[in-house]
Protein backbone atom coordinates (compact mmCIF):
# COMPACT_ATOMS: atom_id res chain seq x y z
CA UNK A 1 0.00 0.00 0.00
CA UNK A 2 2.74 2.37 0.96
CA UNK A 3 4.60 1.76 -2.34
CA UNK A 4 1.06 2.62 -4.25
CA UNK A 5 1.28 5.94 -2.69
CA UNK A 6 4.98 6.85 -2.92
CA UNK A 7 4.25 5.41 -6.80
CA UNK A 8 1.23 8.05 -6.95
CA UNK A 9 3.12 10.45 -5.17
CA UNK A 10 6.26 10.81 -7.97
CA UNK A 11 3.83 10.91 -10.90
CA UNK A 12 1.89 13.70 -9.82
CA UNK A 13 5.08 15.57 -9.06
CA UNK A 14 6.38 14.69 -12.01
CA UNK A 15 3.35 15.80 -14.06
CA UNK A 16 3.53 18.87 -11.77
CA UNK A 17 7.31 19.26 -12.57
CA UNK A 18 6.67 18.70 -16.50
CA UNK A 19 3.65 21.11 -16.76
CA UNK A 20 5.52 24.19 -14.96
CA UNK A 21 8.52 24.11 -16.63
CA UNK A 22 7.96 27.02 -19.16
CA UNK A 23 4.84 28.41 -18.10
CA UNK A 24 4.79 31.79 -17.01
CA UNK A 25 0.95 32.23 -16.98
CA UNK A 26 -0.23 31.69 -13.36
CA UNK A 27 -3.74 31.81 -11.72
CA UNK A 28 -3.36 34.24 -9.11
CA UNK A 29 -7.74 33.68 -7.91
CA UNK A 30 -10.94 32.62 -9.19
CA UNK A 31 -14.45 32.94 -8.42
CA UNK A 32 -17.56 31.60 -9.32
CA UNK A 33 -17.14 29.88 -12.43
CA UNK A 34 -14.08 29.96 -14.43
CA UNK A 35 -12.88 27.09 -16.52
CA UNK A 36 -9.91 26.95 -19.19
CA UNK A 37 -10.40 24.59 -22.61
CA UNK A 38 -8.01 21.05 -22.71
CA UNK A 39 -8.72 20.00 -26.50
CA UNK A 40 -12.56 19.75 -26.56
CA UNK A 41 -13.62 20.13 -23.14
CA UNK A 42 -13.51 22.76 -20.56
CA UNK A 43 -12.08 22.23 -17.11
CA UNK A 44 -12.69 23.98 -13.62
CA UNK A 45 -9.89 26.12 -13.22
CA UNK A 46 -7.85 26.34 -9.74
CA UNK A 47 -6.02 28.62 -7.80
CA UNK A 48 -2.26 27.95 -8.22
CA UNK A 49 -2.87 26.73 -11.58
CA UNK A 50 -0.72 27.13 -14.47
CA UNK A 51 -1.58 27.66 -18.33
CA UNK A 52 0.12 27.56 -21.78
CA UNK A 53 0.02 29.85 -24.33
CA UNK A 54 -2.65 29.02 -27.07
CA UNK A 55 -4.84 28.32 -24.00
CA UNK A 56 -8.66 29.54 -23.75
CA UNK A 57 -10.32 31.05 -20.28
CA UNK A 58 -13.67 31.75 -19.93
CA UNK A 59 -15.85 32.61 -16.94
CA UNK A 60 -19.31 32.94 -15.77
CA UNK A 61 -21.96 35.13 -14.10
CA UNK A 62 -20.57 36.92 -11.46
CA UNK A 63 -17.16 35.15 -11.80
CA UNK A 64 -13.74 36.15 -11.91
CA UNK A 65 -10.16 35.18 -12.74
CA UNK A 66 -7.01 36.62 -12.03
CA UNK A 67 -3.54 35.92 -14.47
CA UNK A 68 -0.33 36.76 -13.11
CA UNK A 69 1.13 36.70 -16.68
CA UNK A 70 4.99 37.62 -15.67
CA UNK A 71 3.99 39.94 -13.70
CA UNK A 72 1.55 41.65 -14.97
CA UNK A 73 -2.14 40.90 -13.57
CA UNK A 74 -4.48 40.24 -15.99
CA UNK A 75 -8.63 40.52 -14.11
CA UNK A 76 -11.43 38.75 -16.54
CA UNK A 77 -14.65 40.41 -16.04
CA UNK A 78 -17.86 38.17 -16.02
CA UNK A 79 -18.92 36.45 -18.52
CA UNK A 80 -15.64 36.78 -20.88
CA UNK A 81 -13.85 34.64 -22.98
CA UNK A 82 -9.82 35.15 -23.93
CA UNK A 83 -7.40 33.34 -25.21
CA UNK A 84 -3.86 33.64 -24.30
CA UNK A 85 -1.90 34.12 -28.24
CA UNK A 86 1.28 34.65 -26.83
CA UNK A 87 3.67 34.91 -23.77
CA UNK A 88 7.59 35.03 -24.25
CA UNK A 89 10.02 35.61 -21.66
CA UNK A 90 13.88 36.33 -22.27
CA UNK A 91 16.27 38.20 -20.35
CA UNK A 92 16.08 41.33 -22.17
CA UNK A 93 11.92 41.36 -23.46
CA UNK A 94 8.79 40.43 -22.57
CA UNK A 95 5.58 39.65 -24.87
CA UNK A 96 2.16 38.77 -24.61
CA UNK A 97 -0.27 39.18 -26.29
CA UNK A 98 -4.30 38.22 -25.08
CA UNK A 99 -7.20 37.53 -27.31
CA UNK A 100 -10.18 39.30 -26.06
CA UNK A 101 -13.22 37.13 -27.77
CA UNK A 102 -15.94 38.71 -26.10
CA UNK A 103 -16.85 40.50 -22.57
CA UNK A 104 -14.32 42.72 -20.47
CA UNK A 105 -10.86 42.44 -18.49
CA UNK A 106 -8.43 44.79 -16.85
CA UNK A 107 -4.90 44.64 -17.24
CA UNK A 108 -2.40 46.00 -14.70
CA UNK A 109 1.10 46.08 -16.66
CA UNK A 110 4.46 47.14 -14.85
CA UNK A 111 7.30 48.81 -15.95
CA UNK A 112 10.14 46.38 -14.88
CA UNK A 113 13.75 48.36 -15.25
CA UNK A 114 15.38 47.80 -18.94
CA UNK A 115 12.79 44.94 -19.66
CA UNK A 116 11.45 45.50 -23.01
CA UNK A 117 7.68 44.77 -21.72
CA UNK A 118 5.17 44.27 -24.59
CA UNK A 119 1.35 43.77 -23.65
CA UNK A 120 -0.86 43.98 -26.42
CA UNK A 121 -5.07 43.03 -25.75
CA UNK A 122 -6.47 41.98 -29.10
CA UNK A 123 -10.15 42.11 -30.00
CA UNK A 124 -11.49 41.05 -33.34
CA UNK A 125 -11.13 44.87 -34.11
CA UNK A 126 -8.69 46.37 -32.87
CA UNK A 127 -4.99 45.90 -30.39
CA UNK A 128 -4.60 48.29 -27.70
CA UNK A 129 -0.70 47.85 -26.33
CA UNK A 130 -0.01 48.49 -22.58
CA UNK A 131 2.94 49.71 -20.92
CA UNK A 132 3.28 50.54 -17.48
CA UNK A 133 -0.42 51.56 -17.10
CA UNK A 134 -4.20 50.17 -16.15
CA UNK A 135 -6.61 49.54 -18.77
CA UNK A 136 -9.69 47.90 -18.96
CA UNK A 137 -10.96 46.43 -22.10
CA UNK A 138 -14.02 45.17 -23.50
CA UNK A 139 -15.61 43.84 -26.95
CA UNK A 140 -19.11 43.11 -27.43
CA UNK A 141 -21.21 42.75 -30.60
CA UNK A 142 -23.10 45.40 -29.90
CA UNK A 143 -21.06 47.81 -28.59
CA UNK A 144 -17.83 47.08 -30.06
CA UNK A 145 -14.16 47.56 -28.19
CA UNK A 146 -14.23 50.07 -25.55
CA UNK A 147 -10.75 50.65 -23.88
CA UNK A 148 -10.62 53.01 -21.08
CA UNK A 149 -7.37 53.90 -19.55
CA UNK A 150 -7.18 54.39 -15.70
CA UNK A 151 -3.72 55.00 -15.14
CA UNK A 152 -0.54 55.92 -18.19
CA UNK A 153 -1.37 55.94 -21.77
CA UNK A 154 -2.73 53.47 -24.53
CA UNK A 155 -2.21 53.02 -28.13
CA UNK A 156 -5.41 51.63 -29.57
CA UNK A 157 -4.89 51.01 -32.90
CA UNK A 158 -6.18 48.69 -35.99
CA UNK A 159 -5.81 47.59 -39.42
CA UNK A 160 -8.09 50.18 -40.94
CA UNK A 161 -5.52 52.91 -40.03
CA UNK A 162 -6.85 54.21 -36.78
CA UNK A 163 -3.94 54.99 -34.24
CA UNK A 164 -5.12 56.63 -31.13
CA UNK A 165 -3.93 57.09 -27.68
CA UNK A 166 -6.09 56.69 -24.65
CA UNK A 167 -4.96 58.03 -21.34
CA UNK A 168 -6.83 60.27 -18.87
CA UNK A 169 -10.66 61.18 -19.37
CA UNK A 170 -10.61 59.97 -22.99
CA UNK A 171 -11.93 56.56 -24.11
CA UNK A 172 -11.77 54.71 -27.00
CA UNK A 173 -14.66 53.32 -28.40
CA UNK A 174 -15.09 51.55 -31.96
CA UNK A 175 -18.74 50.07 -32.51
CA UNK A 176 -19.61 47.34 -35.05
CA UNK A 177 -19.85 48.38 -38.63
CA UNK A 178 -17.73 51.57 -38.23
CA UNK A 179 -13.84 52.20 -39.11
CA UNK A 180 -13.31 55.14 -37.34
CA UNK A 181 -13.89 54.81 -33.48
CA UNK A 182 -15.74 57.59 -31.60
CA UNK A 183 -13.98 61.06 -30.65
CA UNK A 184 -12.00 60.42 -27.51
CA UNK A 185 -13.33 62.82 -25.49
CA UNK A 186 -17.11 61.39 -26.91
CA UNK A 187 -17.94 60.07 -22.99
CA UNK A 188 -17.34 63.18 -21.58
CA UNK A 189 -19.04 65.55 -24.41
CA UNK A 190 -22.06 62.86 -23.96
CA UNK A 191 -21.99 63.94 -20.07
CA UNK A 192 -21.87 67.38 -20.23
CA UNK A 193 -23.74 68.40 -22.50
CA UNK A 194 -27.55 68.42 -22.85
CA UNK A 195 -29.67 67.45 -26.07
CA UNK A 196 -32.33 69.84 -26.66
CA UNK A 197 -35.12 69.41 -28.45
CA UNK A 198 -37.34 72.14 -30.66
CA UNK A 199 -39.97 74.18 -28.02
CA UNK A 200 -37.54 73.28 -25.14
CA UNK A 201 -39.26 69.64 -24.75
CA UNK A 202 -37.23 66.41 -23.48
CA UNK A 203 -36.87 63.40 -26.31
CA UNK A 204 -39.41 61.53 -24.31
CA UNK A 205 -41.62 64.46 -24.04
CA UNK A 206 -41.68 64.67 -27.91
CA UNK A 207 -42.33 61.20 -28.82
CA UNK A 208 -44.89 61.27 -26.49
CA UNK A 209 -46.85 64.26 -28.08
CA UNK A 210 -46.11 62.34 -31.84
CA UNK A 211 -47.67 59.24 -30.84
CA UNK A 212 -50.51 60.57 -28.23
CA UNK A 213 -50.49 64.42 -28.81
CA UNK A 214 -53.78 64.74 -29.93
CA UNK A 215 -55.25 62.72 -27.07
CA UNK A 216 -53.21 64.66 -24.10
CA UNK A 217 -53.93 68.20 -25.48
CA UNK A 218 -57.59 68.45 -26.46
CA UNK A 219 -58.95 71.13 -28.59
CA UNK A 220 -55.53 71.34 -30.56
CA UNK A 221 -54.90 70.20 -34.19
CA UNK A 222 -51.44 70.34 -33.54
CA UNK A 223 -49.97 69.87 -30.51
CA UNK A 224 -46.51 70.64 -30.47
CA UNK A 225 -48.02 73.51 -32.32
CA UNK A 226 -49.14 74.31 -28.43
CA UNK A 227 -45.36 74.07 -27.15
CA UNK A 228 -44.20 76.29 -29.52
CA UNK A 229 -46.93 79.43 -29.46
CA UNK A 230 -45.75 79.41 -25.25
CA UNK A 231 -42.12 79.79 -26.12
CA UNK A 232 -41.86 82.91 -27.25
CA UNK A 233 -43.00 86.61 -25.45
CA UNK A 234 -41.69 89.75 -23.66
CA UNK A 235 -40.60 88.94 -20.26
CA UNK A 236 -38.79 91.80 -17.51
CA UNK A 237 -35.64 90.93 -15.84
CA UNK A 238 -34.34 92.95 -13.30
CA UNK A 239 -30.71 92.80 -12.82
CA UNK A 240 -28.93 94.35 -9.88
CA UNK A 241 -25.44 95.53 -10.56
CA UNK A 242 -23.48 94.99 -7.52
CA UNK A 243 -19.39 97.28 -8.17
CA UNK A 244 -16.57 95.99 -5.82
CA UNK A 245 -15.31 98.23 -3.47
CA UNK A 246 -12.16 100.41 -4.54
CA UNK B 1 -8.99 2.50 7.20
CA UNK B 2 -12.54 1.84 6.05
CA UNK B 3 -14.35 4.64 7.84
CA UNK B 4 -12.00 7.28 5.96
CA UNK B 5 -12.49 5.93 2.58
CA UNK B 6 -16.14 5.67 3.44
CA UNK B 7 -15.83 9.35 4.32
CA UNK B 8 -13.51 10.23 1.17
CA UNK B 9 -15.92 8.46 -1.18
CA UNK B 10 -19.05 10.62 0.38
CA UNK B 11 -16.93 13.83 -0.24
CA UNK B 12 -16.40 12.70 -3.68
CA UNK B 13 -19.87 11.77 -4.42
CA UNK B 14 -21.10 15.14 -3.04
CA UNK B 15 -18.75 17.55 -4.73
CA UNK B 16 -18.91 15.88 -7.82
CA UNK B 17 -22.88 16.91 -8.97
CA UNK B 18 -21.46 20.55 -8.38
CA UNK B 19 -18.40 20.44 -10.35
CA UNK B 20 -20.41 18.74 -12.85
CA UNK B 21 -23.26 21.48 -12.75
CA UNK B 22 -20.30 24.42 -12.71
CA UNK B 23 -19.07 22.90 -16.23
CA UNK B 24 -22.31 22.89 -17.52
CA UNK B 25 -22.98 26.53 -17.02
CA UNK B 26 -19.65 27.00 -18.72
CA UNK B 27 -20.69 24.99 -21.72
CA UNK B 28 -23.58 26.36 -21.86
CA UNK B 29 -22.04 30.40 -21.71
CA UNK B 30 -19.50 28.59 -25.02
CA UNK B 31 -22.21 27.12 -26.78
CA UNK B 32 -24.99 30.49 -26.55
CA UNK B 33 -21.18 32.73 -27.71
CA UNK B 34 -21.55 31.06 -30.93
CA UNK B 35 -25.27 31.22 -31.28
CA UNK B 36 -26.41 33.55 -34.18
CA UNK B 37 -29.94 33.72 -32.43
CA UNK B 38 -30.89 33.15 -28.88
CA UNK B 39 -34.06 31.87 -27.60
CA UNK B 40 -35.98 33.26 -24.80
CA UNK B 41 -35.04 30.09 -22.85
CA UNK B 42 -31.39 31.26 -23.14
CA UNK B 43 -32.09 34.49 -21.76
CA UNK B 44 -34.60 33.72 -18.84
CA UNK B 45 -31.54 30.86 -17.86
CA UNK B 46 -28.72 33.55 -18.22
CA UNK B 47 -30.49 36.31 -16.49
CA UNK B 48 -31.87 33.71 -13.60
CA UNK B 49 -28.29 32.36 -13.14
CA UNK B 50 -26.78 36.09 -12.74
CA UNK B 51 -29.35 36.64 -10.26
CA UNK B 52 -27.86 33.94 -7.88
CA UNK B 53 -30.78 31.10 -9.09
CA UNK B 54 -29.21 27.81 -10.54
CA UNK B 55 -32.80 26.56 -12.51
CA UNK B 56 -33.65 23.42 -12.88
CA UNK B 57 -35.63 23.90 -16.10
CA UNK B 58 -37.41 27.09 -18.24
CA UNK B 59 -40.46 26.61 -16.50
CA UNK B 60 -38.87 27.25 -12.61
CA UNK B 61 -36.66 30.09 -13.86
CA UNK B 62 -39.41 31.84 -15.57
CA UNK B 63 -41.96 31.81 -12.30
CA UNK B 64 -39.02 33.03 -10.82
CA UNK B 65 -38.15 36.20 -12.83
CA UNK B 66 -42.51 36.64 -13.00
CA UNK B 67 -42.45 36.75 -9.60
CA UNK B 68 -39.53 38.89 -9.32
CA UNK B 69 -41.23 41.41 -11.69
CA UNK B 70 -38.44 41.11 -14.26
CA UNK B 71 -40.52 39.12 -16.83
CA UNK B 72 -43.12 40.19 -18.90
CA UNK B 73 -46.52 38.06 -17.85
CA UNK B 74 -46.74 36.57 -20.88
CA UNK B 75 -46.58 33.03 -22.67
CA UNK B 76 -43.67 32.73 -24.33
CA UNK B 77 -41.62 29.26 -25.26
CA UNK B 78 -38.49 28.29 -24.42
CA UNK B 79 -37.68 28.13 -28.17
CA UNK B 80 -39.12 31.78 -29.00
CA UNK B 81 -36.67 33.65 -30.73
CA UNK B 82 -35.09 36.80 -28.17
CA UNK B 83 -35.98 39.89 -29.66
CA UNK B 84 -34.78 43.08 -28.07
CA UNK B 85 -38.28 43.94 -26.64
CA UNK B 86 -38.08 41.13 -24.29
CA UNK B 87 -34.26 41.29 -23.53
CA UNK B 88 -35.03 44.98 -22.56
CA UNK B 89 -37.50 44.37 -20.30
CA UNK B 90 -35.92 42.05 -18.13
CA UNK B 91 -33.05 44.40 -18.18
CA UNK B 92 -34.94 47.90 -17.44
CA UNK B 93 -37.38 45.90 -14.78
CA UNK B 94 -34.10 44.29 -12.97
CA UNK B 95 -32.11 47.71 -12.76
CA UNK B 96 -35.52 49.86 -12.43
CA UNK B 97 -35.02 52.18 -15.09
CA UNK B 98 -37.67 54.97 -15.15
CA UNK B 99 -35.88 57.77 -16.23
CA UNK B 100 -37.83 57.71 -19.31
CA UNK B 101 -41.37 59.13 -19.30
CA UNK B 102 -43.14 57.02 -21.62
CA UNK B 103 -41.69 53.53 -19.93
CA UNK B 104 -42.14 55.00 -16.45
CA UNK B 105 -46.34 55.45 -17.59
CA UNK B 106 -46.26 52.26 -19.78
CA UNK B 107 -43.41 49.61 -18.65
CA UNK B 108 -43.85 47.91 -21.74
CA UNK B 109 -41.43 45.84 -24.04
CA UNK B 110 -41.41 49.07 -26.37
CA UNK B 111 -40.31 51.66 -24.22
CA UNK B 112 -37.94 49.08 -22.31
CA UNK B 113 -35.58 49.04 -25.52
CA UNK B 114 -36.21 53.18 -25.16
CA UNK B 115 -35.49 53.29 -21.57
CA UNK B 116 -31.94 50.77 -22.20
CA UNK B 117 -31.13 52.85 -25.18
CA UNK B 118 -31.14 55.80 -22.85
CA UNK B 119 -29.17 54.37 -20.43
CA UNK B 120 -26.75 53.18 -22.48
CA UNK B 121 -27.47 49.15 -21.65
CA UNK B 122 -28.23 49.15 -25.52
CA UNK B 123 -27.51 50.36 -28.16
CA UNK B 124 -30.12 53.25 -29.05
CA UNK B 125 -30.35 52.87 -32.61
CA UNK B 126 -31.91 49.64 -33.27
CA UNK B 127 -34.95 48.11 -33.65
CA UNK B 128 -37.23 46.57 -30.81
CA UNK B 129 -38.02 43.53 -33.25
CA UNK B 130 -34.39 42.49 -34.09
CA UNK B 131 -33.31 38.61 -33.01
CA UNK B 132 -30.81 38.65 -30.31
CA UNK B 133 -27.58 36.76 -30.95
CA UNK B 134 -26.48 34.50 -28.17
CA UNK B 135 -23.05 36.95 -27.78
CA UNK B 136 -25.65 40.23 -28.03
CA UNK B 137 -27.31 38.61 -24.97
CA UNK B 138 -24.35 37.58 -23.07
CA UNK B 139 -23.20 41.54 -23.48
CA UNK B 140 -26.31 42.71 -22.05
CA UNK B 141 -26.39 40.36 -18.93
CA UNK B 142 -22.44 41.46 -18.38
CA UNK B 143 -23.78 44.99 -18.70
CA UNK B 144 -26.43 44.65 -16.44
CA UNK B 145 -24.78 42.67 -13.79
CA UNK B 146 -22.33 45.05 -13.59
CA UNK B 147 -24.71 48.42 -13.40
CA UNK B 148 -26.46 46.15 -10.42
CA UNK B 149 -23.07 45.65 -8.83
CA UNK B 150 -22.42 49.81 -9.23
CA UNK B 151 -25.45 50.68 -7.87
CA UNK B 152 -25.32 48.45 -4.57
Amino acid sequence: MKTIYTMLFASLALVFAISTANAAVLVVSTRGEAAYRDGAAWKPLAKGQTIKEGTMVMTGVNSQAVLNIDDNLLTIKPLTTIKVLKNSLTKSSSDNAIGLKNGSVNARVKRIGTLKTRFNIVTPVATSSVRGTEQNTSHGPAFGTRIQVPVGLVNASNDSGVNRNVGGRSSFSLRPGNQRPDPLLGDLRNGAITQLNPANITGDEQAGLETFGDQLVDNFDDALGFYNKNVGGAASVKVDLIWPNP
Amino acid sequence: MRFKSAALLLVLLFALPAAAQDMANINFYANLGDQAVATVGDAVKLFALSMGQKPRDFNAARQFLIKEGVFPDKPYAESDTLRRRTAAFIAARYLKLGDSIMYSIFKNERYAVVACGANGIMPADKSEWDALSGAELMELVARVAERAEAGK
